[in-house]
């Protein structure tokens, strides 16, 4: 170690180790440089310069995470130089990044739905789910599905593909509400504990009921004063029924009252409510009481009983339950917006034959949803477009007959996207009609303010210039502290979104206002666009995507519609919802949530547009099965190039072109299928952007996921790992760096693997075979079966066979439970078929995980290491890439893809003969290490005589090798003391494997550092399986059971009675007829096909298993079980590191492990622990450290 | 008669002017008079404005042909050859007279370019006839330290550009303790204008490779590698040529030179012509074969280089100059120049001056010695605006600074660099925005991508002068400018993006003008920018004959015959026909 030196970091001096980067140390000291293209396992690079730094002394700005610290230097961190230069940096990448943050559907929406993540867990089925987000910013979501005006769905890129209409998603949003509306259980939130604060709300509107709901979910009691009858506001007495029903409206406010909102009913402030009590009771108050008075046409009209504001005509209508007869009457509607759609369909629903809207534009100049407009034509209602009422007559009783209009014509403005209107001199006519409804525009009820400002002497509540409530645009707060407003009150007439946008985030600062909290108004997040870039059109788009024609809403026939029943009928079939959300084009990125270059941007308040200029576009892909490459979301940090090229050895990825034309891809630019990447998934999780993502086999749900800590469930290298989870369900998988997992790597099957956890059709129950089906029974009904079954065989006809998948704990019981409750010791698992006795090896002498590093020369034997054991793999590529260590494949194959990756590959008829060969060698030519062999090691000179016996030029020929060849290996073996063998035990036969032990204590690899054998299991817990005494003669701890340790373990499990008997599984399927088969956690039929006709013969076979499978396909009974992230526990890995986990993820069945061993155990009257930590203290007091016979020293003989 | 000897200079300059048929018409005469002379091929002797040069050595006539044009070349045949009479009007140098001509190549002091032009770069012998490989012979008992004190108290400082004391580069290569050492010559020549290393390598290769021996020797290298762009095929076939001719002598492979354990091979790497390949770093990895891209020094080359072993790299005018300094001795290479900047520097001439070509002089010379007195000034007499040094990373001296002289200090102050030895001229004629935007698009285009503020960088910053030049550019966009100029010095690896701004600030500081013209006024004071040229009819002048209006392209020109005509504005694309037809000078260009 060499000596510390002197450093300055921001002015505080330091002792730091020299040949650390700057970076580091300023990570370790906490300061938090951004930093994009450095990861900590790889080679420093130096390419993005967001990471700078300035060093007193020199020139220009150093990037931090490839600068050595020197002895006296001086860093500054924070300078606004260096904050310009990083901003500059990410602004400089994000003029290049045409991409979008969030889909624009879900930028566009005021209350900011989260509108691609809800329409991802639809698409997976998770429809409650779906609710529940949307219910994070809206909490009227089958109300918003039917009226919304979907300001979302006009950003829909879907309308530019060829088929021109957006996804549905107001649709898919009323399907999944109406689901869960009448669901068992509807969409809860969870509410705080009361703060004991209260707000009175006035008005039951959308903007009311919504600051009600998120104010409650604060602990804030909501209590909601409503002038009418009835609740909803507009919501119930402005939108007619056949649109809206009061029965979905009763259904949502129900929900919200259910967290323990109030609502009072004909409370009107002003009238019987008075201010003054509100003032003395409530913390705050929050007004959202619309703007309720109708416009009328505005020419001087008199007042005429059938001149009736828009509005007022709906909301008496409603009032009186949709009574009014308008029937023989002309009806004459005036505007061209939503209301007075609602007011032309409903006047033909009471009976008009003769609606007309007369509206002084063109009809694509109309504000109102053109849905409404077609449904509106299709129930027959006329329409007199570019015409205005100048004056109306009367007659003697002052009733209106009928209106003078104008005809208008459109005028082009310059530079304008609207037309100037203006009327055609000479051209008026008359509109004889009964009725006439204004519908262009409300205000506000001032009455109520003029109420409240009596009450402060010394203000009003302020007005806009709009004559509407002035509150914060933040914050919603008005002038006088106490009161917030958001709603029509503030914004004037609008739609229902943004009332509840606005009161959304009433709710937010009134929760604050009334706890005393400060407002913090959070920093707008950077958001890139595509729009920043360049307008979206239909070009870009059109016939880039797979024609997906919409699933169009059913409909009441519109000859059924003469009445209020609901027009629009909601999707009737999963298919259609599927197919809908099917057309949904995934704008928004996964990376979102985790994404540095969003996250800096955000920090250092990057504008995209402030470097505006040319950008690159490209037009495809780059895809394969599993991973996919977006180039425009690159920002060249050469992370994925680095990468491969330093563990993986494939060099997928390499750089193209030069300049800003410059480009990742696939190298030699072949399609992704030609290249030789094998989906190690290293590429994707390291990029820092959403550029390199899995290619996912559904809708993509950006979210901010919960990181779960795991022991990768997949290796048996016992690799920490962290599984992305959201809502239960688990949507990745992402490597964490840990005392085993120090480079911070991640294994293939774990990273594309995850949706294992997700899958649905789990074993729910206990279930028996009753007439060769299976029924569900009670754990009871189970365990006494398994009682009865126990009683009517011999001991030894008891056969368990456990999978290396299960947990250290639940194999110690499992074990328990067969030799304490069952007495039998024919215990095991198919692991071990055809290697008995190779466990010997596998105890020791293997060479641990964190020496690989030093070894200079590795072998690989045999297999597909990549794909065995992927990690293991990229640590010999990265050993190989940094210390230029030599790597030897050797291989019974000729052509094996691995020979890529290798420095020499020796491709071979057999290894075993090989190895033998070898030894043969250097026994022969007296080569071996003289001094051990002869001193230490047990069994030599037997040894020695029975390798000479061989005839050395059959071993040649059987191993299919030439005399050089072996001359030459064994020299390179000999000489490279760091000589490190790695393989598969799955390939591997235990001759093969006791031979190289043989060759290592020979060539003295045994135990010395960066040298040995590196045997790799195959599952995650294999290791278990011996240390557990998963064995027939071997208990816990790998002890033969003899002697004091068979008195030990009656001791232990307070038994007087153990069976002495060991029959091997294998043998006793095969020789015993009535076999009980107690299989665990395996698919015997699938792992291992050669036991399938054995198996068969087992009089009962009982299963434990998540999925139904072959196996549970022909068991007598079969239970459920847990997966290891759901209940906890420790593996042991091939290195014979043990390492516990907790249980991470709520179990989807209702049921757990641990607690059946336990009441099994209870049952055979075995005494047991139920927590898997107690488990764990009454199986480690039988690990002792003097358990494993030292087998290191002894020669194997093989024949 | 006394012997006559012909060469014929067959550089890559020569053989693009004609120098071939040249050749090949006196070997064909040859044929039918044998004996009447020796013919010889040579290289460029650096008066590129006048090839395809004919040398004639003669006791009586030492001289130079120039512009040998095929009937010239008969008049030669005819008058000198067969005559003996010298074609005067035809001569560009003559050694005994006092010809004007005579300056270009009598006020060079030749170091580096000492055989060039002079001997057949193909034939070994005639390298050794000049002293070749004498130089490593006076070293071969020498200690690495003497050599590297020799090449120390020369003063010789790399000719690439950086400037750093070679003496010092093997100092700390030869420090290093490892068996396997690397000596690299850097032949990945990318400046635009540039060609002082082609030419040496297509005239001397063996002074090259002697260098590099020499520095093997020094460093305790074994192994050579000469990086070179394939875009130098001819320097590259000379090269080899130069290897092969040198192994059979045994000045390469093991045991060179006779002396016991001292080996030494040397390998050619062809560059496939990625400008950033000539930085170090990137140089180095491109040779590993990986993708040419600059890392973070430290580590130095000399520390870990090639295949992360110590490497010592100078380009190909460093290496030549070696062997002669050890010849010649250090004191009198260091006898020429500055206090800090000693010998002499090769700079290729360019641009809008009345002679281009290779110049050599001793550091210290002023830049306007140069152009006035050994270039001749502007061409056709034109004023001179500026001189640009450096290449894409140097900036432009103006007019008023040419007094500057050659040093590696005196230049930075200007604001431009000494480089490799590019020097572009320019006049009047030349717009300043227009050059800051044509050496830009060269580093944009050439830049390895790597880093942010080069890569996106520079394009936003050449996407502004380019609004300039067409007119769109608003004042605002000024300070945009320089401050991306700024940053991106100041926020890049290598340098290739810390000096790309290096045009831009130069220009703005100097001609800053200019811009402002561009930008407010919507005028190129330099008529060059296309968008901003206008052209309109002096009444006075035109004489109605029509010849401009059937020229224009887009019918922009009104006017009968014998009537004065008139361009209407909104039509005119200002591609200049008219003006370049109008033979009355009516045509006002503004």
């Amino acid at each position: 170690m060499s000596e510390l030196i002197n450093i300055k970091l921001n002015g505080t001096k330091l002792k730091v180790s020299p040949g650390e980067t700057i970076l580091n140390i300023c990570l370790e000291q906490g300061y938090d440089i951004p930093h994009l293209c450095h990861d900590p396992k790889l080679k420093p690079f130096s390419s993005c310069f967001v990471c700078v730094v300035e060093i007193k002394g020199y020139k220009s700005h150093q990037p931090s995470c490839s600068t050595i610290v020197q002895e006296g230097m001086e860093i500054y961190t924070d300078t606004p130089e260096v904050r310009k230069s990083r901003k500059m940096a990410l602004e400089l990448m994000l003029s290049n990044h045409y991409a979008d943050c969030l889909a624009p559907c879900t930028q566009t929406c005021p209350a900011g739905v989260d509108i691609q993540g809800y329409l991802s867990l639809t698409e997976k089925g998770l429809f409650q789910q779906a609710v529940e987000l949307i219910k994070e910013t809206n909490p009227l979501p089958a109300i918003c599905g039917r009226v919304c005006v979907r300001p979302c769905e006009d950003k829909c890129r879907r309308q530019y593909t060829d088929d021109g209409s957006p996804v549905g998603i107001d649709y898919l949003k009323r399907f999944v509400s109406d689901f869960d509306l009448v669901s068992e259980s509807p969409v809860t939130p969870k509410v705080k504990a009361s703060t004991g604060k209260k707000v009175a709300i006035i008005g039951s509107g959308p903007a009311g009921l919504t600051a009600a709901y998120y104010l409650q979910i604060e602990g804030v009691q909501a209590d909601i004063y409503e002038k009418a009858e009835g609740v909803g506001g507009w919501l119930r007495y402005g939108i007619p029924e056949y649109r809206l029903p009061n029965a979905i409206v009763d259904q949502e406010v129900a929900n919200i009252t259910k967290l323990g909102v109030q609502i009072f009913t004909e409370q009107e402030l002003g009238g019987n409510l008075q201010y003054e009590t509100l003032d003395q009771n409530y913390d705050a108050v929050f007004l959202a009481i619309g703007a309720q008075n109708g416009d009328l046409l505005g020419i001087g009209e008199k007042n005429a009983p059938n001149l009736v504001s828009g509005i007022d005509f709906l909301k008496k209508n409603a009032l009186t339950n949709n009574d009014t007869d308008l029937s023989g009457k002309r009806v004459v509607v005036v505007g061209g917006g939503n209301t007075a759609m609602d007011c032309c369909r409903s006047a033909r629903r009471c009976g008009s034959e003769d609606v007309i809207v007369l509206y002084r534009r063109t009809e694509a100049d109309m504000p109102a949803n053109p849905i409404e407009i077609h449904e509106s034509k299709l129930e027959g209602v006329q329409y007199i477009f570019l015409a205005a009422p100048i004056d109306v007559y009367y007659d003697e009783q002052g009733n209106l007959t009928g209106l003078k209009c104008i005809k208008m014509k459109a005028e082009k403005v310059p530079g304008s996207r609207r037309s100037n209107i203006v009327p055609i001199e000479g051209s008026e006519f008359d509109l004889p009609c009964d009725l006439v409804l204004p519908a262009t525009g409300q205000k506000i009820q001032y009455e109520v303010l003029d109420h409240i400002n009596q009450y402060y002497p010394d203000q009003d509540l302020q007005l806009n210039k709009w004559k509407t409530l002035d509150a914060d645009e933040s914050t919603m707060q008005m002038n006088i502290p106490k009161i917030f407003a958001a709603g029509d009150a503030v914004t004037g007439p609008t739609n229902i979104i943004q009332a509840i946008a606005g009161g959304k985030t009433a709710a937010q600062y009134l929760t604050a206002f009334v706890l005393g909290l400060p407002f913090e108004i959070p920093k707008k997040p950077f958001i890139s666009t595509k729009d920043s870039f360049t307008k979206q059109t239909k070009e870009l788009y059109l016939n880039k995507f797979e024609y997906q024609p919409k699933n169009e809403m059913p409909v009441l026939e519109s000859q059924k519609r003469d009445n209020f029943k609901e027009v629009e009928l909601g999707y009737q079939s999963v298919e259609e919802v599927q197919n809908e959300v099917a057309r949904c084009l995934e704008c928004g990125c996964v990376a979102f949530y985790d994404c540095d270059l969003q996250k800096y941007s955000t920090e250092y308040e990057a504008v995209q547009t402030h470097y505006k200029g040319d950008y690159q576009v490209f037009e495809r892909t780059t895809a394969h099965e599993k991973l996919e490459l977006d180039n425009h979301k690159c920002i060249l940090c050469g992370r994925c190039v680095r990468v491969c090229k330093e563990y993986s050895g494939n060099r997928v990825w390499e750089f193209f072109k030069r300049g800003s034309k410059t480009y990742i891809s696939v190298n030699m630019e072949n399609d992704m299928s030609e290249s030789n990447c094998d989906a190690c998934g290293l590429c994707v999780d390291t990029c820092p952007t959403g550029a390199l993502t899995e290619n996912f086999s559904f809708k993509i749900l950006p979210a901010p996921y919960e990181k779960l800590p795991v022991i990768d469930p997949f290796g048996s290298e016992g690799f920490e790992a962290d599984l992305l989870e959201y809502k239960g369900n688990i949507y990745g998988a992402t490597a964490r760096t840990g005392i085993v997992n120090h480079k911070g790597l991640i294994n293939r099957d774990l990273f594309f693997g995850y949706s294992i956890f997700n899958k649905s059709r789990r074993i729910q129950t206990p279930m028996e075979r009753v007439n060769g089906k299976l029924v569900p029974i009670t754990t009871e009904k189970a365990i006494e079966k398994i009682k009865k079954q126990v009683r009517q065989v011999d001991n030894a006809e008891n056969v368990i066979l456990v999978s290396p998948e299960m947990t250290n704990e639940a194999m110690y019981m499992i074990q328990k439970w067969g030799r304490v409750g069952l007495q039998t010791n024919s215990i095991g698992s198919p692991y071990f078929i055809h290697r008995t006795d190779a466990s010997n090896i596998n105890k020791n002498d293997i060479l641990p995980l964190q020496e690989l590093e030093g070894s200079k020369q590795i072998f690989v034997l045999g297999g597909n290491l990549p794909l065995e054991h992927p990690v293991i793999s990229h640590l010999v590529q990265n050993n190989r890439y940094f210390q230029k260590s030599e790597v030897t494949f050797i291989t019974t194959e000729k052509n094996h893809p691995y020979s890529f990756r290798t420095d020499h590959t020796l491709e071979i008829k057999d290894i075993y003969y090989f190895i033998k060969a070898v030894c043969h060698y250097l026994v022969q030519n007296e080569k071996m290490f003289g001094i051990f062999v002869n001193g230490l090691a047990k069994d030599w000179n037997t040894y020695r005589d029975a390798i000479l016996k061989y005839d050395y030029a059959q071993l040649l020929e059987k191993a299919g090798v030439d005399l050089s060849d072996v001359g030459h290996f064994a020299q390179t073996v000999i000489e490279i003391p760091e000589t490190a063998f790695i393989f598969s035990e799955k390939n591997t036969d235990e001759k093969t494997m006791t031979e190289l032990k043989n060759l290592m204590l020979l060539t003295e690899k045994q135990g010395k550092t960066y040298a040995g054998m590196m045997p790799l299991k195959p599952a995650c817990n294999t290791q278990g399986l011996f240390d557990m005494g998963i064995y027939p003669d071997y208990g816990p701890g790998f002890r033969k059971i003899e002697g004091t340790y068979l008195e030990l373990l009656k001791n232990h499990w307070h038994t007087t009675r153990l069976s002495t008997q060991f029959i091997c599984p294998g043998k006793a399927l095969e020789t015993n007829l009535h076999n009980n088969l107690f299989v665990f956690g395996l698919d015997l039929i699938i792992d291992t096909p050669e036991m399938t006709d054995m198996i068969k013969k087992a009089g009962f076979i009982c299963v434990q298993s998540l999925f139904e499978n072959e196996t549970t396909a022909i068991a007598d009974l079969v239970l459920p079980m847990n997966f290891a992230i759901e209940i906890g526990g420790s593996y042991t890995s091939t290195f014979k590191v043990a390492q516990s986990f907790r249980a991470v993820k709520k179990s989807k069945i209702d049921w757990n492990d641990y607690q059946f061993y336990s009441e099994l155990h209870q049952q055979f009257g075995i005494q047991s622990p139920k927590h898997y930590s107690e488990i764990f203290l009454e199986m480690i007091s039988l690990l002792q450290p003097t358990c494993c016979s030292d087998t290191r020293h002894i020669f194997t003989i093989n024949d | 008669m006394d012997k006559l000897t012909v060469k014929v200079g067959l550089g890559s300059c020569g053989i693009a002017a004609g120098a071939q048929k040249v050749y090949h018409r006196l070997e064909t005469f040859l044929q039918d008079h044998p004996g009447a002379f020796v013919l010889e091929k040579t290289n460029c002797i650096g008066m590129c404005y006048a090839e395809p040069l004919v040398h004639i050595e003669q006791k009586k006539h030492n001289l130079i042909y120039g512009r040998v044009t095929e009937s010239k070349l008969e008049e030669i045949i005819t008058f000198h050859l067969t005559g003996g009479k010298v074609v005067e009007d035809a001569v560009v140098y003559f050694e005994k007279s006092e010809a004007p001509e005579n300056k270009y190549i009598q006020s060079q002091v030749k170091w580096a370019l000492r055989n060039c032009g002079i001997i057949n770069p193909e034939m070994i012998e005639e390298y050794e006839a000049r002293g070749g490989y004498q130089a490593i012979l006076k070293v071969k008992d020498w200690s690495s330290e003497q050599i590297i004190n020799e090449i120390l108290k020369s003063g010789l400082r790399g000719r690439g550009g950086g400037g750093f004391p070679t003496g010092i580069k093997w100092q700390l290569a030869a420090k290093q303790v490892n068996e396997t050492k690397y000596v690299v010559c850097n032949a990945d020549e990318g400046d635009p204008g540039a060609f002082m290393d082609r030419s040496i390598l297509e005239g001397d290769p063996h002074g090259v490779i002697e260098g590099m021996i020499i520095a093997g020797k020094a460093i305790g290298a074994t192994h050579g590698v000469i990086y070179c762009r394939a875009e130098y095929p001819l320097a590259i076939k000379r090269l080899k040529i130069a290897i092969d001719q040198a192994k059979a002598k045994n000045y390469l492979g093991t045991n060179i030179f006779g002396m016991e354990g001292f080996d030494f091979d040397l390998y050619i790497k062809e560059g496939a012509g990625a400008f950033v390949c000539g930085e170090e770093t990137a140089l180095l990895a491109s040779i590993e074969g990986k993708r040419g891209m600059p890392n973070k020094r430290p580590p130095f080359p000399a520390e870990k280089g090639l295949w992360g072993f110590p490497t010592n790299i100078n380009n190909v005018e460093t290496y030549v100059n070696v062997p002669a300094i050890i010849l010649a001795g250090a004191e009198k290479y260091a006898a020429l120049g500055t206090e800090k900047a000693k010998g002499t520097k090769v700079f290729a001439v360019t641009g809008k001056i009345a002679k281009s070509g290779l110049v050599e002089v001793p550091m210290g010379t002023p830049i306007s010695t140069v152009i006035y007195d050994i270039c001749g000034g502007g061409a056709n007499g034109k004023q001179i605006k500026a001189v640009q040094l450096g290449g894409p990373s140097g900036g432009c001296i103006p007019a008023n600074l040419l007094d500057t002289i050659i040093d590696y200090d005196a230049i930075i102050e200007t604001g431009a660099i000494m480089g490799s030895g590019g020097m572009v001229v320019m006049d009047e004629t030349t717009c300043m925005v227009d050059v800051a935007k044509f050496f830009l698009t060269f580093t944009q285009s050439e830049s390895c991508g790597k880093c942010t503020f080069c890569r996106v960088g520079t394009l936003r910053m050449l996407e502004i002068l380019d609004r300039f030049t067409k007119g769109q550019g608003v004042i605002e966009d000024l300070d945009l400018l320089e401050d991306l100029a700024i940053e991106i010095k100041n926020n890049s690896l290598c340098g290739l993006g810390q000096s790309a701004p290096n045009p831009v600030l130069s220009t703005l500081r100097y001609f800053r003008d200019e811009y402002e013209a561009h930008i407010v006024e919507k005028r190129c004071p330099a008529l060059q920018c296309t968008e901003l040229i206008r052209y309109e009819v002096i009444a006075d002048k035109c004489i109605g004959c029509t010849l401009c209006k059937r020229a224009c392209p887009t019918q922009a020109i009104d006017g009968e015959v014998k009537k004065i005509h008139f361009i209407r504005q909104e039509d005119c694309i200002r591609c200049g026909a008219c003006f370049q037809k109008c033979k009355s000078d009516a045509i006002l260009r503004f």
